[in-house]
Protein backbone atom coordinates (compact mmCIF):
# COMPACT_ATOMS: atom_id res chain seq x y z
CA UNK A 1 0.00 0.00 0.00
CA UNK A 2 1.70 3.41 -1.14
CA UNK A 3 2.17 5.92 1.35
CA UNK A 4 -0.77 8.48 0.82
CA UNK A 5 -2.85 5.52 1.16
CA UNK A 6 -6.72 6.65 0.49
CA UNK A 7 -9.15 6.30 3.01
CA UNK A 8 -13.00 7.12 2.95
CA UNK A 9 -13.40 9.60 5.79
CA UNK A 10 -17.80 10.45 5.41
CA UNK A 11 -20.92 9.41 3.82
CA UNK A 12 -23.99 11.02 3.59
CA UNK A 13 -27.32 10.59 1.69
CA UNK A 14 -30.90 11.47 1.51
CA UNK A 15 -34.34 9.51 1.90
CA UNK A 16 -34.56 7.45 -1.21
CA UNK A 17 -37.75 7.35 -2.88
CA UNK A 18 -39.95 7.12 -6.46
CA UNK A 19 -40.53 10.65 -6.49
CA UNK A 20 -38.50 12.98 -4.89
CA UNK A 21 -39.92 16.34 -5.55
CA UNK A 22 -36.61 18.39 -5.48
CA UNK A 23 -33.72 19.10 -7.78
CA UNK A 24 -31.10 16.55 -8.70
CA UNK A 25 -28.87 19.73 -7.49
CA UNK A 26 -30.78 19.81 -3.92
CA UNK A 27 -30.39 16.36 -3.14
CA UNK A 28 -26.68 16.26 -4.20
CA UNK A 29 -26.19 19.12 -1.75
CA UNK A 30 -28.01 17.04 1.21
CA UNK A 31 -25.77 14.44 0.82
CA UNK A 32 -22.71 15.90 -0.14
CA UNK A 33 -23.05 18.16 3.20
CA UNK A 34 -23.83 15.03 5.11
CA UNK A 35 -20.43 13.36 4.16
CA UNK A 36 -18.03 16.15 4.82
CA UNK A 37 -19.51 16.48 8.25
CA UNK A 38 -19.13 12.69 8.46
CA UNK A 39 -16.02 13.19 8.16
CA UNK A 40 -15.72 15.87 10.60
CA UNK A 41 -14.37 18.07 7.40
CA UNK A 42 -15.18 21.54 6.03
CA UNK A 43 -16.86 22.28 2.81
CA UNK A 44 -13.51 24.06 1.60
CA UNK A 45 -11.29 21.04 2.63
CA UNK A 46 -12.72 19.89 -0.53
CA UNK A 47 -10.31 19.67 -3.26
CA UNK A 48 -11.43 17.26 -5.89
CA UNK A 49 -14.75 16.97 -7.20
CA UNK A 50 -16.49 13.32 -8.44
CA UNK A 51 -20.01 13.81 -10.00
CA UNK A 52 -21.53 10.46 -10.90
CA UNK A 53 -25.01 9.84 -12.43
CA UNK A 54 -25.15 12.42 -15.26
CA UNK A 55 -27.85 14.77 -13.97
CA UNK A 56 -25.39 17.12 -11.84
CA UNK A 57 -21.80 18.58 -12.77
CA UNK A 58 -18.95 19.93 -10.50
CA UNK A 59 -19.88 23.42 -11.39
CA UNK A 60 -23.27 23.04 -8.84
CA UNK A 61 -21.71 21.30 -6.31
CA UNK A 62 -19.08 24.75 -6.61
CA UNK A 63 -21.42 26.87 -6.21
CA UNK A 64 -24.47 25.36 -4.31
CA UNK A 65 -21.39 24.32 -1.16
CA UNK A 66 -19.02 27.70 -1.92
CA UNK A 67 -16.34 24.49 -3.12
CA UNK A 68 -12.89 25.80 -3.93
CA UNK A 69 -13.29 26.91 -7.69
CA UNK A 70 -9.64 25.43 -7.86
CA UNK A 71 -11.16 22.11 -7.12
CA UNK A 72 -10.16 19.29 -9.82
CA UNK A 73 -12.91 17.54 -11.43
CA UNK A 74 -13.03 13.92 -13.14
CA UNK A 75 -16.06 12.10 -14.59
CA UNK A 76 -15.68 8.56 -14.60
CA UNK A 77 -17.57 6.56 -17.78
CA UNK A 78 -21.24 6.36 -17.35
CA UNK A 79 -23.13 3.62 -16.56
CA UNK A 80 -23.19 1.01 -13.64
CA UNK A 81 -19.43 1.02 -13.48
CA UNK A 82 -19.58 4.83 -12.52
CA UNK A 83 -19.52 4.18 -8.79
CA UNK A 84 -16.50 2.62 -8.48
CA UNK A 85 -15.37 4.44 -11.60
CA UNK A 86 -15.48 7.49 -9.15
CA UNK A 87 -13.50 5.66 -6.21
CA UNK A 88 -11.06 4.35 -8.59
CA UNK A 89 -10.88 7.55 -9.36
CA UNK A 90 -10.86 9.26 -6.34
CA UNK A 91 -7.52 7.06 -5.14
CA UNK A 92 -5.97 7.86 -8.34
CA UNK A 93 -6.14 11.73 -7.40
CA UNK A 94 -5.44 11.11 -3.60
CA UNK A 95 -2.31 8.94 -4.29
CA UNK A 96 -1.00 11.42 -6.63
CA UNK A 97 -0.39 13.99 -4.09
CA UNK A 98 -3.18 16.46 -6.19
CA UNK A 99 -5.63 16.19 -3.72
CA UNK A 100 -6.47 15.55 -0.05
CA UNK A 101 -9.91 15.28 0.12
CA UNK A 102 -11.78 14.39 -2.80
CA UNK A 103 -15.59 14.39 -3.10
CA UNK A 104 -18.12 11.72 -4.49
CA UNK A 105 -21.68 12.73 -5.46
CA UNK A 106 -24.48 10.43 -7.10
CA UNK A 107 -27.37 12.68 -7.19
CA UNK A 108 -30.38 11.85 -10.00
CA UNK A 109 -34.05 11.70 -10.05
CA UNK A 110 -33.80 8.34 -11.68
CA UNK A 111 -37.63 7.57 -11.21
CA UNK A 112 -39.23 10.67 -11.49
CA UNK A 113 -37.39 12.21 -14.51
CA UNK A 114 -35.10 10.32 -16.87
CA UNK A 115 -35.17 6.89 -16.16
CA UNK A 116 -33.20 3.09 -17.55
CA UNK A 117 -34.40 3.55 -21.31
CA UNK A 118 -33.66 7.09 -21.86
CA UNK A 119 -30.23 6.82 -20.02
CA UNK A 120 -28.56 3.73 -21.95
CA UNK A 121 -28.94 6.06 -24.64
CA UNK A 122 -26.00 7.79 -23.30
CA UNK A 123 -23.47 4.56 -23.03
CA UNK A 124 -20.98 3.56 -25.94
CA UNK A 125 -21.83 1.30 -29.10
CA UNK A 126 -24.73 3.64 -29.89
CA UNK A 127 -24.48 2.61 -33.79
CA UNK A 128 -24.44 -0.63 -32.76
CA UNK A 129 -28.20 -0.25 -30.61
CA UNK A 130 -29.61 2.10 -32.96
CA UNK A 131 -29.02 -0.37 -36.31
CA UNK A 132 -28.70 -3.59 -35.56
CA UNK A 133 -31.00 -4.02 -31.91
CA UNK A 134 -33.54 -1.40 -31.58
CA UNK A 135 -34.99 -2.60 -34.88
CA UNK A 136 -35.40 -5.82 -33.44
CA UNK A 137 -36.89 -4.70 -30.38
CA UNK A 138 -33.53 -5.50 -28.12
CA UNK A 139 -34.19 -1.96 -26.29
CA UNK A 140 -33.37 -2.24 -22.26
CA UNK A 141 -31.05 -3.48 -19.83
CA UNK A 142 -33.20 -6.02 -18.67
CA UNK A 143 -33.65 -7.54 -22.26
CA UNK A 144 -29.55 -7.71 -22.90
CA UNK A 145 -28.85 -9.29 -19.57
CA UNK A 146 -31.81 -11.62 -19.73
CA UNK A 147 -30.53 -12.95 -22.74
CA UNK A 148 -27.64 -13.79 -20.87
CA UNK A 149 -28.93 -15.17 -18.05
CA UNK A 150 -30.54 -17.48 -20.47
CA UNK A 151 -27.30 -18.58 -21.98
CA UNK A 152 -26.05 -19.42 -18.70
CA UNK A 153 -29.52 -21.41 -17.79
CA UNK A 154 -28.62 -23.35 -21.37
CA UNK A 155 -24.95 -23.94 -20.55
CA UNK A 156 -24.80 -24.47 -16.45
CA UNK A 157 -28.54 -25.38 -15.78
CA UNK A 158 -28.94 -22.11 -13.64
CA UNK A 159 -32.47 -22.59 -12.38
CA UNK A 160 -35.41 -20.07 -12.08
CA UNK A 161 -34.99 -21.04 -8.47
CA UNK A 162 -31.69 -19.14 -7.47
CA UNK A 163 -33.19 -16.09 -9.23
CA UNK A 164 -35.49 -15.92 -6.81
CA UNK A 165 -33.45 -16.56 -3.86
CA UNK A 166 -31.28 -13.44 -4.71
CA UNK A 167 -34.24 -11.41 -4.63
CA UNK A 168 -35.81 -12.86 -2.00
CA UNK A 169 -32.51 -12.51 0.26
CA UNK A 170 -31.98 -8.57 -1.41
CA UNK A 171 -36.13 -8.50 0.12
CA UNK A 172 -35.39 -9.64 3.60
CA UNK A 173 -32.67 -7.35 4.13
CA UNK A 174 -33.72 -4.32 3.15
CA UNK A 175 -36.26 -5.40 6.23
CA UNK A 176 -33.50 -4.18 8.44
CA UNK A 177 -33.00 -1.08 6.44
CA UNK A 178 -35.40 1.64 7.18
CA UNK A 179 -33.28 3.69 4.22
CA UNK A 180 -34.35 1.42 1.52
CA UNK A 181 -37.31 2.03 -1.03
CA UNK A 182 -38.95 -1.53 0.06
CA UNK A 183 -38.95 -1.42 3.72
CA UNK A 184 -41.43 -2.37 5.60
CA UNK A 185 -42.55 -3.46 1.75
CA UNK A 186 -41.70 -8.25 2.33
CA UNK A 187 -41.77 -10.37 -0.52
CA UNK A 188 -42.90 -13.94 -0.23
CA UNK A 189 -42.07 -16.34 -2.84
CA UNK A 190 -45.67 -16.50 -4.53
CA UNK A 191 -45.43 -13.13 -5.41
CA UNK A 192 -41.83 -13.29 -6.74
CA UNK A 193 -43.32 -15.75 -9.09
CA UNK A 194 -46.70 -14.23 -9.71
CA UNK A 195 -44.38 -10.87 -10.46
CA UNK A 196 -45.61 -9.88 -14.20
CA UNK A 197 -42.80 -11.12 -16.56
CA UNK A 198 -40.71 -8.38 -18.00
CA UNK A 199 -38.18 -9.59 -20.80
CA UNK A 200 -38.10 -13.97 -19.69
CA UNK A 201 -36.37 -15.34 -17.16
CA UNK A 202 -37.42 -11.88 -14.90
CA UNK A 203 -40.00 -10.89 -13.49
CA UNK A 204 -40.85 -7.70 -12.09
CA UNK A 205 -38.73 -8.60 -8.58
CA UNK A 206 -35.63 -9.50 -10.91
CA UNK A 207 -35.53 -6.11 -11.92
CA UNK A 208 -33.68 -3.29 -9.84
CA UNK A 209 -35.77 -0.30 -8.91
CA UNK A 210 -35.55 3.29 -10.49
CA UNK A 211 -35.29 5.84 -7.55
CA UNK A 212 -34.52 9.52 -6.55
CA UNK A 213 -32.09 9.85 -4.08
CA UNK A 214 -28.19 11.04 -3.73
CA UNK A 215 -25.32 9.64 -1.42
CA UNK A 216 -22.19 10.91 -1.41
CA UNK A 217 -18.82 10.17 -0.05
CA UNK A 218 -15.74 11.96 1.32
CA UNK A 219 -12.07 10.18 0.26
CA UNK A 220 -8.84 11.44 1.75
CA UNK A 221 -5.81 10.84 2.10
CA UNK A 222 -4.50 8.28 4.98
CA UNK A 223 -1.97 9.82 6.57
CA UNK A 224 -3.25 13.21 7.77
CA UNK A 225 -5.24 10.76 9.70
CA UNK A 226 -3.73 8.20 10.97
CA UNK A 227 -5.68 6.32 14.26
CA UNK A 228 -8.86 6.84 13.36
CA UNK A 229 -10.95 3.86 13.74
CA UNK A 230 -14.13 5.52 11.61
CA UNK A 231 -12.18 5.68 8.30
CA UNK A 232 -12.29 2.48 6.05
CA UNK A 233 -9.34 2.21 4.19
CA UNK A 234 -9.11 1.40 0.53
CA UNK A 235 -6.72 -1.83 0.19
CA UNK A 236 -7.11 -2.02 -3.44
CA UNK A 237 -9.17 -0.96 -6.28
CA UNK A 238 -9.38 -2.28 -9.87
CA UNK A 239 -11.66 -1.95 -12.94
CA UNK A 240 -11.33 -3.63 -16.34
CA UNK A 241 -13.34 -4.10 -19.32
CA UNK A 242 -14.58 -7.29 -20.90
CA UNK A 243 -13.40 -8.09 -25.03
CA UNK A 244 -15.72 -6.25 -27.32
CA UNK A 245 -17.11 -3.77 -24.67
CA UNK A 246 -18.96 -2.19 -27.08
CA UNK A 247 -21.03 -5.11 -28.15
CA UNK A 248 -21.85 -8.48 -25.89
CA UNK A 249 -23.40 -10.51 -29.70
CA UNK A 250 -20.48 -11.67 -30.74
CA UNK A 251 -18.26 -11.83 -27.89
CA UNK A 252 -16.65 -15.39 -27.47
CA UNK A 253 -17.43 -15.87 -23.95
CA UNK A 254 -20.54 -14.01 -22.46
CA UNK A 255 -19.58 -14.55 -19.20
CA UNK A 256 -15.95 -13.41 -19.30
CA UNK A 257 -16.58 -10.17 -18.12
CA UNK A 258 -14.40 -7.16 -16.74
CA UNK A 259 -14.94 -8.14 -13.10
CA UNK A 260 -12.99 -11.52 -14.36
CA UNK A 261 -10.06 -9.61 -14.34
CA UNK A 262 -10.34 -7.21 -12.25
CA UNK A 263 -11.24 -9.25 -9.03
CA UNK A 264 -7.72 -11.51 -9.63
CA UNK A 265 -5.82 -8.25 -9.46
CA UNK A 266 -7.64 -6.38 -6.89
CA UNK A 267 -7.11 -9.40 -4.70
CA UNK A 268 -3.08 -9.55 -5.95
CA UNK A 269 -2.77 -6.09 -4.70
CA UNK A 270 -4.55 -6.26 -1.55
CA UNK A 271 -2.42 -9.38 -0.70
CA UNK A 272 -5.96 -11.02 -0.03
CA UNK A 273 -8.57 -13.61 -1.45
CA UNK A 274 -12.20 -14.49 -1.52
CA UNK A 275 -11.63 -16.68 1.76
CA UNK A 276 -11.15 -13.27 3.67
CA UNK A 277 -14.06 -11.32 2.32
CA UNK A 278 -16.52 -10.78 5.10
CA UNK A 279 -19.15 -9.20 2.94
CA UNK A 280 -19.77 -8.27 -0.34
CA UNK A 281 -22.29 -5.26 -2.00
CA UNK A 282 -22.28 -7.23 -5.72
CA UNK A 283 -23.93 -4.64 -8.11
CA UNK A 284 -27.66 -5.96 -8.14
CA UNK A 285 -29.21 -4.55 -11.26
CA UNK A 286 -30.81 -7.69 -12.06
CA UNK A 287 -31.11 -11.02 -10.29
CA UNK A 288 -28.88 -13.04 -12.38
CA UNK A 289 -25.83 -10.37 -12.22
CA UNK A 290 -25.65 -10.95 -8.49
CA UNK A 291 -24.88 -14.94 -9.85
CA UNK A 292 -22.56 -14.11 -12.57
CA UNK A 293 -20.35 -11.50 -10.26
CA UNK A 294 -20.33 -14.07 -7.33
CA UNK A 295 -18.61 -16.24 -9.91
CA UNK A 296 -16.45 -14.56 -11.50
CA UNK A 297 -15.30 -12.18 -8.61
CA UNK A 298 -14.31 -15.86 -7.25
CA UNK A 299 -16.75 -16.50 -4.36
CA UNK A 300 -17.91 -19.62 -5.90
CA UNK A 301 -17.05 -21.39 -9.18
CA UNK A 302 -18.35 -20.59 -13.17
CA UNK A 303 -21.38 -22.69 -13.29
CA UNK A 304 -21.78 -22.85 -9.52
CA UNK A 305 -23.37 -19.82 -8.41
CA UNK A 306 -26.65 -21.58 -8.28
CA UNK A 307 -26.07 -24.15 -5.34
CA UNK A 308 -24.43 -21.42 -3.92
CA UNK A 309 -27.00 -18.40 -3.24
CA UNK A 310 -29.79 -22.05 -2.79
CA UNK A 311 -27.04 -22.76 0.28
CA UNK A 312 -28.14 -19.83 2.16
CA UNK A 313 -24.39 -18.39 1.97
CA UNK A 314 -25.40 -14.95 0.48
CA UNK A 315 -28.38 -14.01 3.64
CA UNK A 316 -27.24 -12.29 6.62
CA UNK A 317 -26.00 -15.53 8.75
CA UNK A 318 -24.22 -17.25 5.77
CA UNK A 319 -21.03 -17.77 4.52
CA UNK A 320 -20.67 -14.36 2.10
CA UNK A 321 -23.73 -11.91 3.54
CA UNK A 322 -24.37 -10.01 0.12
CA UNK A 323 -25.90 -6.33 -0.18
CA UNK A 324 -26.99 -6.04 3.62
CA UNK A 325 -28.67 -2.76 2.61
CA UNK A 326 -31.05 -5.02 0.43
CA UNK A 327 -29.16 -3.65 -2.83
CA UNK A 328 -30.59 -2.03 -6.06
CA UNK A 329 -33.23 -4.17 -6.06
CA UNK A 330 -34.88 -3.31 -2.87
CA UNK A 331 -32.60 -0.85 -1.06
CA UNK A 332 -33.05 1.81 -4.50
CA UNK A 333 -30.93 2.52 -7.40
CA UNK A 334 -28.31 4.83 -6.46
CA UNK A 335 -25.52 3.95 -9.39
CA UNK A 336 -23.83 1.73 -7.30
CA UNK A 337 -22.18 4.20 -4.99
CA UNK A 338 -25.03 3.29 -1.99
CA UNK A 339 -23.11 0.01 -2.28
CA UNK A 340 -19.71 1.52 -0.77
CA UNK A 341 -21.75 3.18 1.77
CA UNK A 342 -23.01 0.34 2.95
CA UNK A 343 -19.38 -1.70 2.88
CA UNK A 344 -18.46 1.42 4.77
CA UNK A 345 -21.56 1.07 7.61
CA UNK A 346 -20.43 -2.54 7.89
CA UNK A 347 -16.40 -2.02 8.62
CA UNK A 348 -17.46 0.47 11.06
CA UNK A 349 -19.76 -1.04 12.89
CA UNK A 350 -22.73 0.91 12.19
CA UNK A 351 -24.73 -1.30 10.07
CA UNK A 352 -27.45 -1.44 13.40
CA UNK A 353 -29.66 -4.64 13.00
CA UNK A 354 -28.07 -5.91 9.63
CA UNK A 355 -24.41 -5.58 11.23
CA UNK A 356 -22.20 -8.48 9.86
CA UNK A 357 -20.57 -9.26 13.49
CA UNK A 358 -16.41 -8.59 13.33
CA UNK A 359 -16.97 -7.62 9.46
CA UNK A 360 -13.19 -6.33 8.63
CA UNK A 361 -13.09 -6.92 5.03
CA UNK A 362 -15.69 -5.87 2.62
CA UNK A 363 -15.69 -6.32 -1.45
CA UNK A 364 -17.97 -4.11 -3.65
CA UNK A 365 -18.02 -5.31 -7.11
CA UNK A 366 -19.43 -2.53 -9.84
CA UNK A 367 -21.32 -4.32 -13.54
CA UNK A 368 -22.20 -1.43 -16.40
CA UNK A 369 -23.15 -1.42 -19.81
CA UNK A 370 -22.13 -4.90 -21.81
CA UNK A 371 -19.29 -6.12 -19.11
CA UNK A 372 -17.29 -3.79 -17.88
CA UNK A 373 -16.59 -4.78 -13.85
CA UNK A 374 -14.68 -3.26 -11.38
CA UNK A 375 -13.58 -4.72 -7.56
CA UNK A 376 -12.81 -2.67 -4.60
CA UNK A 377 -11.49 -4.56 -1.29
CA UNK A 378 -12.14 -2.03 1.77
CA UNK A 379 -10.97 -2.67 5.27
CA UNK A 380 -11.76 -0.88 9.05
CA UNK A 381 -8.73 1.30 9.46
CA UNK A 382 -7.52 -0.08 12.77
CA UNK A 383 -7.75 -3.89 12.36
CA UNK A 384 -6.18 -6.31 9.96
CA UNK A 385 -5.10 -6.78 7.52
CA UNK B 1 -24.95 1.72 -53.55
CA UNK B 2 -28.69 0.66 -53.14
CA UNK B 3 -30.77 3.47 -51.89
CA UNK B 4 -32.81 2.88 -48.55
CA UNK B 5 -34.77 5.27 -45.88
CA UNK B 6 -32.56 6.65 -43.49
CA UNK B 7 -29.46 5.30 -45.94
CA UNK B 8 -28.11 8.74 -45.91
CA UNK B 9 -27.93 9.06 -42.13
CA UNK B 10 -26.46 6.11 -41.79
CA UNK B 11 -23.64 7.33 -44.36
CA UNK B 12 -22.42 9.74 -42.01
CA UNK B 13 -23.20 8.53 -38.53
CA UNK B 14 -22.13 4.94 -39.09
CA UNK B 15 -20.35 4.26 -42.21
CA UNK B 16 -19.09 1.01 -41.41
CA UNK B 17 -22.73 -0.37 -41.47
CA UNK B 18 -23.82 1.29 -44.86
CA UNK B 19 -23.15 -2.24 -46.84
CA UNK B 20 -25.08 -4.73 -44.58
CA UNK B 21 -28.16 -2.39 -44.10
CA UNK B 22 -28.09 -1.83 -48.08
CA UNK B 23 -27.79 -5.40 -48.65
CA UNK B 24 -30.20 -6.28 -46.14
CA UNK B 25 -32.48 -3.47 -47.77
CA UNK B 26 -32.12 -5.88 -50.57
CA UNK B 27 -32.91 -8.73 -48.49
CA UNK B 28 -29.35 -10.50 -48.27
CA UNK B 29 -26.64 -11.00 -45.35
CA UNK B 30 -23.17 -9.56 -46.49
CA UNK B 31 -20.84 -10.15 -43.57
CA UNK B 32 -17.16 -7.91 -43.65
CA UNK B 33 -14.40 -10.36 -44.41
CA UNK B 34 -11.09 -8.85 -43.76
CA UNK B 35 -8.63 -7.78 -46.16
CA UNK B 36 -6.03 -9.00 -44.54
CA UNK B 37 -6.37 -11.99 -42.53
CA UNK B 38 -9.71 -13.38 -44.72
CA UNK B 39 -11.71 -13.93 -41.47
CA UNK B 40 -15.59 -12.85 -41.42
CA UNK B 41 -16.93 -10.94 -38.76
CA UNK B 42 -19.17 -8.69 -37.26
CA UNK B 43 -20.38 -5.95 -36.11
CA UNK B 44 -18.61 -3.87 -38.92
CA UNK B 45 -15.93 -1.84 -36.89
CA UNK B 46 -13.42 0.59 -38.49
CA UNK B 47 -10.55 -2.09 -37.75
CA UNK B 48 -10.77 -6.55 -38.18
CA UNK B 49 -11.56 -7.71 -34.45
CA UNK B 50 -8.82 -10.18 -34.73
CA UNK B 51 -5.62 -8.62 -36.90
CA UNK B 52 -6.86 -4.49 -36.56
CA UNK B 53 -6.34 -4.21 -40.14
CA UNK B 54 -8.66 -1.38 -41.74
CA UNK B 55 -10.23 -2.66 -44.85
CA UNK B 56 -12.98 -5.21 -45.78
CA UNK B 57 -14.80 -6.79 -48.82
CA UNK B 58 -18.24 -8.17 -48.17
CA UNK B 59 -19.53 -11.72 -48.58
CA UNK B 60 -22.92 -13.17 -49.17
CA UNK B 61 -23.69 -15.52 -46.35
CA UNK B 62 -26.60 -17.47 -46.17
CA UNK B 63 -29.43 -16.86 -43.16
CA UNK B 64 -29.27 -20.27 -41.11
CA UNK B 65 -28.03 -20.67 -37.67
CA UNK B 66 -28.97 -22.13 -34.61
CA UNK B 67 -30.57 -20.35 -31.19
CA UNK B 68 -27.43 -19.30 -29.16
CA UNK B 69 -30.01 -17.70 -26.49
CA UNK B 70 -32.97 -15.58 -26.30
CA UNK B 71 -36.07 -13.44 -24.27
CA UNK B 72 -39.69 -13.31 -24.62
CA UNK B 73 -40.56 -9.77 -24.06
CA UNK B 74 -43.81 -9.35 -22.64
CA UNK B 75 -43.54 -5.76 -21.37
CA UNK B 76 -42.82 -3.34 -23.57
CA UNK B 77 -39.26 -1.20 -23.48
CA UNK B 78 -41.07 1.66 -25.83
CA UNK B 79 -44.53 2.94 -26.18
CA UNK B 80 -44.76 2.02 -29.79
CA UNK B 81 -44.05 -1.81 -29.21
CA UNK B 82 -47.18 -1.93 -26.88
CA UNK B 83 -49.27 -3.79 -29.59
CA UNK B 84 -46.27 -6.38 -30.22
CA UNK B 85 -45.91 -7.86 -27.04
CA UNK B 86 -45.14 -10.78 -26.16
CA UNK B 87 -42.20 -11.70 -28.70
CA UNK B 88 -39.28 -13.07 -29.00
CA UNK B 89 -35.69 -11.78 -29.61
CA UNK B 90 -32.83 -14.46 -30.40
CA UNK B 91 -29.24 -14.72 -30.75
CA UNK B 92 -28.45 -16.90 -33.49
CA UNK B 93 -24.73 -18.87 -33.94
CA UNK B 94 -24.78 -18.48 -37.83
CA UNK B 95 -23.71 -21.76 -39.46
CA UNK B 96 -20.26 -22.49 -40.60
CA UNK B 97 -18.96 -19.01 -39.07
CA UNK B 98 -17.63 -19.86 -35.72
CA UNK B 99 -17.97 -16.39 -34.51
CA UNK B 100 -20.76 -14.61 -36.42
CA UNK B 101 -23.99 -14.44 -34.20
CA UNK B 102 -26.58 -12.26 -35.12
CA UNK B 103 -29.84 -10.84 -33.21
CA UNK B 104 -33.31 -10.25 -33.98
CA UNK B 105 -36.95 -11.21 -34.22
CA UNK B 106 -38.40 -14.62 -33.83
CA UNK B 107 -40.73 -14.51 -36.72
CA UNK B 108 -44.85 -15.90 -35.89
CA UNK B 109 -44.13 -16.25 -31.94
CA UNK B 110 -46.72 -17.10 -30.05
CA UNK B 111 -47.24 -17.27 -26.38
CA UNK B 112 -46.13 -20.68 -24.93
CA UNK B 113 -44.02 -21.70 -27.98
CA UNK B 114 -41.15 -24.01 -26.98
CA UNK B 115 -37.84 -22.49 -27.70
CA UNK B 116 -35.06 -24.74 -27.36
CA UNK B 117 -31.08 -23.83 -27.13
CA UNK B 118 -29.51 -25.36 -30.58
CA UNK B 119 -32.69 -25.26 -32.22
CA UNK B 120 -32.09 -24.37 -36.34
CA UNK B 121 -33.51 -21.61 -37.71
CA UNK B 122 -33.43 -19.88 -40.95
CA UNK B 123 -33.92 -15.76 -41.48
CA UNK B 124 -34.92 -13.39 -43.56
CA UNK B 125 -34.79 -9.11 -43.61
CA UNK B 126 -38.20 -7.21 -43.59
CA UNK B 127 -38.68 -3.71 -42.74
CA UNK B 128 -41.21 -3.80 -39.54
CA UNK B 129 -43.64 -0.93 -39.00
CA UNK B 130 -43.19 -0.50 -35.29
CA UNK B 131 -39.58 -0.36 -34.31
CA UNK B 132 -37.41 2.76 -33.50
CA UNK B 133 -35.75 4.09 -35.20
CA UNK B 134 -38.25 3.09 -38.37
CA UNK B 135 -37.49 1.38 -41.25
CA UNK B 136 -34.30 -0.12 -41.03
CA UNK B 137 -34.35 -3.77 -41.89
CA UNK B 138 -35.80 -6.14 -39.19
CA UNK B 139 -33.61 -9.58 -39.29
CA UNK B 140 -36.76 -12.12 -38.56
CA UNK B 141 -35.67 -15.73 -38.18
CA UNK B 142 -38.40 -18.59 -37.75
CA UNK B 143 -37.70 -21.51 -36.38
CA UNK B 144 -37.19 -24.77 -38.49
CA UNK B 145 -38.82 -27.81 -36.19
CA UNK B 146 -37.74 -31.08 -35.03
CA UNK B 147 -34.16 -30.03 -35.68
CA UNK B 148 -32.52 -29.42 -32.08
CA UNK B 149 -28.97 -30.16 -31.77
CA UNK B 150 -27.07 -32.01 -29.12
CA UNK B 151 -26.00 -29.84 -26.31
CA UNK B 152 -22.37 -30.55 -27.11
CA UNK B 153 -23.14 -29.93 -30.29
CA UNK B 154 -23.65 -26.43 -29.40
CA UNK B 155 -21.04 -25.82 -27.52
CA UNK B 156 -18.22 -26.90 -30.51
CA UNK B 157 -20.18 -24.61 -32.45
CA UNK B 158 -19.44 -21.86 -30.51
CA UNK B 159 -15.68 -21.82 -30.18
CA UNK B 160 -13.18 -19.46 -28.86
CA UNK B 161 -11.06 -17.19 -30.16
Amino acid sequence: VPDLAAVITGIGNTAFSRRSGRSPRALAVEAARAAVADAGRAEQDVDGIIPVGGAIFADDLIEDLALSRAALDALPAPGGNSGLGALLLAEVLIQSGRCHNVLIVFARNGSSAQRIARRVMGLPGQHFRSYLERPQGWITPAQWYAMIARRHMIEFGTTKGALAEVALVMRRHAQLNPLAQMYGRELTSAEYHAAPVISDPYQRWDCCLETDGAVALLVSESSSRRGQTRDVRVLAIESRRPASPEDLTNRADWFDIGLSCAAPAAYARAGLGPADVDTAMIYDCFTFEVLHQLEEAGFCRRGESDAFVRSGAIALGGVLPVNTHGGLLAEGHLGGVSHILEAVRQLRGEANARQVPRARVAAVTGWGDWGDGSMALLARSGGRP
Amino acid sequence: MTEFHGAATVAVEAPELLPYLAAAAEGQLVLPRCHACGRLQFPPRPTCRYCRHESFDWVETPLTGSVYSWTVTHRPPVPSLADAVPYAVVVVALDGEDMVRLVGRLEEYRDGLNILPGQRVVGRFITAAATEPDDYPVLAWQLVNDSVLPHRSIERAVGTD
